[in-house]
């Protein structure tokens, strides 16, 4: 008896296929949401013991391979107490006029900002830096687009998700975040975009602006979604886009967004 | 009923570990794919008419625990459920001796199919780029992946006691 082709077993794969990918193209908004609130509001507590457990073994593997540099280290660091004691003196005559400049350039003045701390709870497993999983959703106020940021005012993103207890935090580096931004030292306009692991990138800056390695970048309020001011990174490599139109910019972020433990959401204006 | 309960925690646990636990584990922040393994384990193992709602429900649980689009693992683990049966049927009856070493394989294999089958169907609906492909990431997941096989290989298919529900139906003639 010849041997059927659509045997039982593949027609059976044939149609969960069908209903699948009707799930993932089709995404009846909304129709999943209600469940994975609830699987999510369950893996609450895993998630939080889960991850405290892991970032305290993660901090022991990671002095355990550095032992070997630890002398080299050690070295170094002696070598840059010496330096830093000397520039110490002119830094705290230079502090007022800090002050001065940031008031000058609107940079972001905390206290007048309504932020609410959470805790990194999940990041995604993919490898990809593309978002993280905080502790605080629509119970404490935290809703869809709300900039999140670290001490200092750094950015590291902005909320995408919310659910009762619990949200996602696209960060910088995912290839679906954009934000304006400008250099701090020269003014020059662009957009900062996520290139996963190979960090984010300042694009669409005019040929007639200037950027320069080290520059400071932070967040220009354009667009209304991001206020003014948070600073992001600084500028690693200039180069032209590949039709020459615009300059373009690797930035590195002031923090590496797989040591997050704590963030900020930035609720709103006092 | 209860080990189908015990089986559905474990999947749970597993998508919610991966997240959570294991990224700062493994090398490069790359998370294991615990799941996918205990899928792969049960396909080698089972028949696909007594597994394949199994693999659907886990990718379904993954996915909603990730954050993923829905669906997108379920695709992945059907497929590979399916081609591990296949190949199980075909040429691995008389390897019962060395059937750590095949798994082994089918994780390896398996790794590469449903990372290349998450960023695909991820960018056919927006999600991702395709230059969100990375070899790093992609070799991270399977030596990741091969290191958890063997912590857990053996616990897995020596708990009879606790997976009954995945053993095919004992039939008195």
């Amino acid at each position: 008896m010849p041997h059927k082709f659509f045997s039982p077993n593949f027609i059976k794969l044939l149609a969960a296929l069908v209903v699948c990918l009707a799930l993932v193209f089709l995404n009846p908004r909304g129709f999943f949401e209600p469940v994975r609130g609830i699987l999510l509001g369950a893996a609450s507590p895993f998630q939080k013991t889960f991850y405290f457990v892991s970032e305290r073994t993660g901090n022991i593997f990671s002095l355990l391979f550095s032992i070997s540099n630890l002398k080299e280290e050690n070295e170094r660091l002696i070598q840059e107490n010496g330096s830093l004691s000397s520039q110490l003196a002119e830094l705290s005559s230079e502090k007022k006029e800090n002050e001065d400049l940031r008031k000058q350039l609107q940079l972001l003045p905390q206290k007048n900002f309504q932020l609410e701390a959470a805790t990194v709870i999940a990041e995604d497993a993919r490898g990809m830096g593309s978002w993280i999983m905080i502790d605080k959703g629509h119970a404490s106020g935290v809703e869809v687009n709300m900039p999140v940021i670290v001490y200092d005012g750094i950015l590291v993103g902005r909320i995408s998700e919310v659910y009762a207890n619990s949200a996602k935090i696209t960060l910088l580096t995912d290839s679906s975040s954009s934000i304006n931004v400008t250099d701090l030292a020269t003014g020059a306009k662009g957009i900062l975009i996520g290139e996963y692991s190979l960090g984010i990138t300042l694009d669409m800056v005019e040929q007639t602006e200037v950027l320069n390695e080290g520059d400071d970048i932070v967040t220009s309020g354009l667009g209304g979604t991001t206020p003014k001011g948070f600073l992001i990174g600084k500028v690693a490599q200039v180069k032209s886009s590949s039709d020459k139109l615009f300059q373009q910019a690797s930035v590195i972020p002031k923090v590496k967004y797989v040591d997050l433990n704590t963030v900020f959401v930035v609720k709103g204006s006092l | 009923m209860y080990q189908k309960i015990l089986t559905f925690g474990l999947i749970y646990l597993a998508a919610v570990a991966s997240e959570s636990l294991f990224p700062a584990l493994f090398f490069g922040h790359v998370a294991p794919d615990m799941v996918l393994i205990l899928v792969i384990i049960w396909s080698s193992r089972k028949s696909f008419e007594s597994f394949w709602l199994w693999a659907i429900g886990a990718g379904l649980i993954l996915d909603a625990v990730t954050l993923e689009r829905i669906g997108i693992s379920a695709i992945s683990f059907l497929l590979i459920s399916f081609a591990i049966n296949f190949l199980s049927k075909r040429f691995f009856i008389g390897q019962r001796s060395r059937a750590f070493f095949w798994v082994a394989m089918l994780v390896a294999g398996g790794t590469m199919l449903n990372y290349l089958l998450g960023i695909g169907l991820s960018a056919a609906v927006g999600n991702l780029t395709l230059r969100a492909f990375d070899a790093r990431i992609l070799i991270f997941k399977i030596i990741n992946n091969l290191l958890v096989l063997a912590v857990i290989y053996w616990p897995v298919v020596s708990s009879r006691q606790i997976f009954p529900a995945l053993e095919p139906r004992l039939v008195a003639r």
